[in-house]
């Protein structure tokens, strides 16, 4: 009762933190009310459409690769699994295939990555960082390879709806990545699997003699991966109904970011996809802020650079406080 | 032994187990029946932990079989056996700290939703653990997280979690060896209803006290051995020892007792993680044990002293120097040795030759202006291999390569290396075979005889009585007695290691 | 067996690999391949660069860790100090130079070794603020033309047939040699990639070693990037390329294993060799650079599949003879 006669920013403060809002929310918050104020062109409808529209191949990418943190490790093959795929669907079309396998070809490519790398991690226990750069290095040679380093441009109808056509007034890649995000946060919290995944990312040693089985779960996890990040691909190629071998290179550490900014922490076992949608659309109205307040292209990559930087820092200072917190207080009982 | 067929639930025999350069299991038989408590007896590394993994399926057996509930049987994964009715309790804590306690009662077997394969019904998961509890008569909110609780809750949150699906067997791996009086008493009410349901229960303890009160036969094991089962109302606590050990228990301890010299060193409110207000010493000449319950802070004193973890407040003198804020660098200069309780993750480098290992500590007698002599690497090395009689052809051999024992004489010796006189040691015997055992205390003798003064920490009773010139007893991060050797029994350390100072439980 | 002949056994094995690239490029193609200008030419003046590269990640794999800034720390350091080279201030532009591959390399070390964060996830972040920072700097204009004085400490010749950048590359393997093998910073080095806690418990000097390491990979990239401008005769961003990968794939290929602890400077410069020749081959072949950015990642995976079978192939060999 003393603490509300307080009243202030103290109070507030107390206040939020008994409502337990996650501070990401709030940074969402902060962040448009701040360049809202700024320009107020940020807060138009058409301003605010094209955040989520920016958002929609990011948080596709971090989908899956959330799952991958979750159980404590890395999939550095993301961003070349998206320019592999974006370029696919555009070769494939032009090649004569037809529209709805040159869009979903590059999928199973994806999860063919997917489960490599599940396998090799996994089943012969290499480490997960080498493995998926590997992978990387190679897949980012072949979408190389594959147009021969040009952009290639593809035309179709079918394509350009999926890309850039509204239904009731949203984009279509609007409606299908929330219907996948929906998707994924329920698999997560409601699904055996979901919660196999957060018991191998709490320790893989308690998920074994828990009776999980740790290979196959893993390699459905990177399969996952995989195939979220083709499908950011494919979503890319839609967009811009073209196919670019370059295209999905800041894939992996925007993704990445927009993981742990979430809540994720790369040790894993905590956090979740909830999250992850958040953190993808932080960085994207930092983004969008950022252009119109008038900042020039090159310095918003090095701004967001910064910014999430200093985030994964305090984000990982700050969990191995709370690990020494939690350490301390072992003796201490809770009733 | 007597042995009605029909009531047999496990019978194994004739099991081997080989682990890369040891023999963990050879020609090992157990036999288990419905609704009796089964002791497993045997020093640690007699492969009593490597046989019930065996049965639970962790580990496959090389040879043997295995009956269980009428059939022969061989689970290959963990899921088998715990379909078969298998349930372990394992020593270390196999629980998740950031999920709840109802996620991690029935993890790997969660409740679905009907009807719908792989979707999960957390209401039902929440109502089921909370109904258990009661009947288990802990009192927790299934919802909160793991992390929350404290050591002794999360052991019996353990004992929760092995009960919560249908169960035939029950293993357990020393579940009292965090719990206190009230959680220990609680735990053989709950073994006492198990045997009326008819369930059979394999306890594995090296507490003579507990055997007496719960179990029904014991069998007793020693360096992967089986050496024999006998009822509980025939046994002979001596005997029973001596079988454990192999050898009379006089021989295996030997101390000359010296009056001790002056305090070398002091603690003084010594606060850090898990612990709290610490003031204890050690003098020239002397061993002194910390001993208390698993979770109950010694670990994190040993680390707090040596640097590896923060003081918190307080400080503590070493030779008349006073230290209030430490690292391992320092420690070292300070002439501190340390040997920690996980020797082959932090004391040794198991990839790198003994003599290297040896002159760890000391890299700057071997490294004269930073540069590599190679003399007296090999000269250290050749030393210390005929002074500890280290088992080896020579000191180029990998320190992995090496037995337990073998490796402990090349951390002490590391130390030793050092010059420094005073030693913090941390389980000196953990998962070391009976022989070496005794050739590690006849050293720590007569380093104490040489002036050295020794800090040691262990859970092994019979260690600490059997060398020890004091003990410290601690609860809760607190120390809550001093033992000294006049009046060192089992009883009077477990009492304050159990009891404490009689601090209410939810404070 | 013994740990040094383990070690001499997989050196070997590395070379024949060498050898065995070499031998078929050989074969293909003869007559471009075995000339004596185009095997100079690889191993004087293509190789030096990756090397380097290649001895800065081989370090921070041997402490255990990973280091995947250096080629973005090179770019910014050598952009940065463009100008002055350029204007003949020779002074200030090692200053500039080596004091931004210093910055990093203390960012990166005080980042791992201080606020404890993955080696993998603070190297990464660290790339893509100095990627950030060198397109921001460079805005689109490139600074090129240097003059012959500055370019000769590339292309000059001070030992008659070799290059100075080679010869640089020798002192450079020499000075790590000697500090890695014979040093107190190489034992603790070797000590932390085996086993961090133990190490730091036996009172080593450990996270100021792991500090050592990054910022001897700071520094070794802003060389590398003043070897560059000589080469190159301009500054551009875009020089990194693929430094990161080849530097990954020279070091594990030449044996550096990546759990840590193992291996040394000598099995990097062949690690490097083997790239370069494969990348010198498949020039040679007419195969298209992004070709080979493909190849050097399932070089990156196969050097992890071989060294797992080779150990596999040791420790049976090594089991049989104890028998």
């Amino acid at each position: 009762m003393n603490k509300s006669q307080k009243g202030g920013a103290a109070g507030l403060l107390a206040g939020l933190r008994k409502l337990n809002i996650p501070g990401i929310l709030i940074g969402n918050i902060v962040l448009f009310v701040l360049f809202g104020l700024a320009n107020e062109r940020f807060l138009s409808s058409y301003n605010i459409m094209m955040i989520f529209r920016n958002t929609c191949t990011l948080l596709m990418a971090a989908l899956g690769f959330t799952l991958v943190i979750l159980i404590g490790k890395i999939d550095m093959s993301v961003g070349s699994v998206v320019s592999m795929a974006a370029v696919s669907v555009v070769v494939l079309y032009n090649a004569g295939v037809p529209v709805a396998l040159a869009l979903l070809l590059p999928l199973l490519i994806g999860i063919a990555v997917g489960v490599i790398n599940g396998l090799l991690i996994a089943k012969c226990n290499f480490d997960f960082w080498v493995v998926t750069f590997g992978m990387m290095s190679v897949f980012a040679g072949l979408a190389l390879v594959t147009t021969d380093g040009n952009t290639v441009a593809i035309k179709n109808d079918i394509v350009n709806w999926i890309g850039n056509g509204k239904i009731a007034g949203i984009y279509v890649v609007i409606w299908i990545t929330v219907i996948l995000a929906a998707l994924m946060v329920w698999i997560q919290k409601k699904t055996k699997f979901g919660y196999d995944v957060f018991a191998l990312g709490g320790s893989q040693a308690v998920a074994s003699v828990s009776g999980i089985n740790v290979v196959k779960t893993s390699i459905i996890v990177y399969a996952l991966s995989g195939l979220f990040a083709a499908l950011a691909g494919v979503l890319i190629a839609c967009m811009t109904n073209s196919g670019s071998p370059a295209v999905g290179v800041d894939y992996t550490f925007n993704a990445m970011a927009a993981i742990v900014i979430g809540g994720t922490p790369f040790i894993g076992g905590k956090g979740g996809i909830g999250g992850t949608i958040l953190g993808a659309l932080l960085m994207k109205i930092l983004a969008s802020g950022l252009s119109l307040v008038g900042i020039p292209a090159t310095w918003q990559k090095a701004i967001t650079g910064f910014v999430i930087v200093a985030l994964i820092i305090i984000d990982v200072v700050n969990d191995h406080r709370k690990n020494i917190k939690a350490q301390r207080r072992v003796y201490n009982n809770v009733g | 032994m007597d042995v009605k067929q029909d009531n047999v639930i496990l019978r194994m025999t004739g099991i081997t187990k080989c682990f890369p350069g040891t023999l963990a299991l050879d020609k090992v038989q157990l036999t288990c029946e419905k609704g009796k408590v089964h002791i497993l007896l045997g020093e640690n590394g007699a492969g009593k932990s490597t046989l019930m993994k065996i049965i639970s399926g962790v580990y496959t057996r090389d040879e043997g079989t295995v009956w269980y509930d009428g059939q022969e049987v061989n689970f290959t994964n963990v899921r088998q056996s715990m379909e078969a009715g298998i349930s372990m309790i394992h020593q270390e804590l196999n629980l998740l700290p950031e999920r709840t306690i109802a996620q991690n009662i029935y993890l790997g077997h969660e409740p679905m939703v009907k009807g719908l394969k792989g979707v999960i019904d957390y209401k039902k998961m929440v109502k089921d653990s909370r109904e258990l509890m009661d009947r288990l008569g802990l009192d927790l909110d299934p919802n909160i997280l793991v992390k929350k609780l404290s050591i002794a809750q999360m052991q019996m949150v353990e004992v929760v979690k092995a009960l919560s699906k249908e169960v035939k067997l029950v293993i357990m791996d020393e579940p009292t060896s965090s719990l206190t009086d009230r959680e220990i008493d609680k735990l053989f009410e709950i073994v006492e209803k198990l045997k009326r349901d008819n369930v059979a229960i394999i306890y594995i303890s090296h507490r003579m006290d507990e055997i007496k009160r719960i179990g029904d036969c014991v069998t007793v094991m020693r360096d992967g051995q089986y050496i024999d089962t006998v009822d509980v109302e025939d046994m002979d606590l001596d005997t029973l020892i001596s079988m454990m050990v192999g050898r009379k228990i006089e021989n295996m301890y030997e101390r000359h007792y010296r009056e001790p010299g002056k305090v070398i060193f002091e603690t003084k409110d010594l606060s850090g993680w898990r612990f709290r207000n610490v003031n204890i010493n050690v003098r020239e000449g002397e061993i002194v044990s910390l001993s208390g319950l698993i979770g109950a802070g010694r670990t994190e004193i040993a680390k707090a002293v040596f640097g590896d973890e923060p003081i918190e407040h307080g400080s503590y003198t070493l030779y008349g120097k006073q230290i209030t804020r430490t690292t391992p660098v320092k420690s070292v200069r300070n002439s501190m040795g340390y040997l920690s309780e996980d020797r082959k993750a932090e004391g040794l480098v198991l990839q790198m030759p003994i003599k290297e290992n040896l002159v760890a500590a000391s890299l700057t007698k071997v490294f004269k202006g930073g540069v590599l002599r190679s003399g007296p690497e090999d000269e250290i090395g050749k030393k210390y291999v005929a002074e500890l009689r280290i088992a080896t052809p020579n000191a180029e051999k990998l320190v992995g390569e090496l037995s337990g024992g073998n490796q402990q004489k090349v951390v002490i010796g590391k130390w030793l290396e050092t010059g420094c006189k005073f030693l913090i040691i941390d389980e000196p015997t953990r998962g070391i075979d009976v022989g070496a055992k005794s050739e590690i205390y006849k050293l720590l003798d007569r380093l104490v005889g040489e002036g050295y003064g020794i800090l040691m920490i262990s859970s092994e009773m019979n260690e600490v009585i059997g060398i020890s010139d004091r003990v410290y007893v601690m609860k809760d991060g607190e120390i809550t007695g001093e033992v000294t050797r006049e009046n060192m029994t089992q009883e009077a350390i477990m009492r304050f290691a159990v009891g404490g100072k009689e601090r209410a439980v939810n404070e | 067996m013994s740990v040094k002949k383990k070690n001499q056994i997989d050196l070997l094995s590395r070379f024949l690999i060498l050898a065995v690239v070499c031998v078929g490029f050989a074969l293909l193609r003869p007559e471009a391949f075995l000339s004596v200008d185009n095997i100079t030419q690889v191993v004087f003046q293509q190789t030096p660069f990756t090397i380097l590269m290649a001895f800065g990640m081989s370090l921070a794999i041997i402490s255990g860790g990973i280091d995947i800034s250096m080629s973005s720390t090179m770019v910014l350091s050598s952009y940065l100090s463009a100008s002055y080279f350029q204007q003949g201030n020779y002074f200030m532009g090692l200053v500039v130079a080596f004091g931004v591959g210093l910055g990093f390399g203390l960012f990166n070390g005080v980042l791992i070794s201080k606020v404890k964060i993955e080696p993998f996830i603070a190297t990464f972040s660290v790339d893509f603020m100095a990627l950030g920072l060198a397109y921001v700097v460079c805005n689109g204009e490139y600074v090129y033309g240097f003059s012959d004085g500055f370019r000769s400490i590339v292309n000059g010749y001070l030992i008659p047939g070799i290059p100075n950048v080679a010869l640089v590359t020798f002192l450079v393997f020499a000075v790590l040699y000697f500090l890695t093998r014979r040093t107190i910073y190489g034992r603790t080095l070797y000590s932390l990639g085996h086993n961090k806690k133990a190490t730091k418990l036996s009172g080593m000097h450990s996270d100021g070693v792991i500090l050592g390491v990054y910022v001897t990979n700071g520094l070794l990239a802003a060389l590398t990037g003043i070897l560059y401008l000589a080469r190159l005769n301009a500054a551009d961003p875009s020089i990194r390329g693929t430094l990161t990968n080849d530097s990954i794939a020279s070091a594990l290929i030449g044996g550096i294993a990546f759990c840590g602890g193992t291996g040394s400077v000598v099995n990097t410069v062949i690690g490097s060799m083997i790239i370069m020749f494969i990348r010198n081959g498949m020039n040679i072949m007419g195969v298209s650079t992004n070709w080979q950015q493909a190849v050097v990642g399932f070089v990156i995976l196969f050097a992890i599949v071989y060294e797992r079978v080779l150990n596999n192939l040791m420790a049976k060999y090594a089991g049989k003879g104890n028998k």
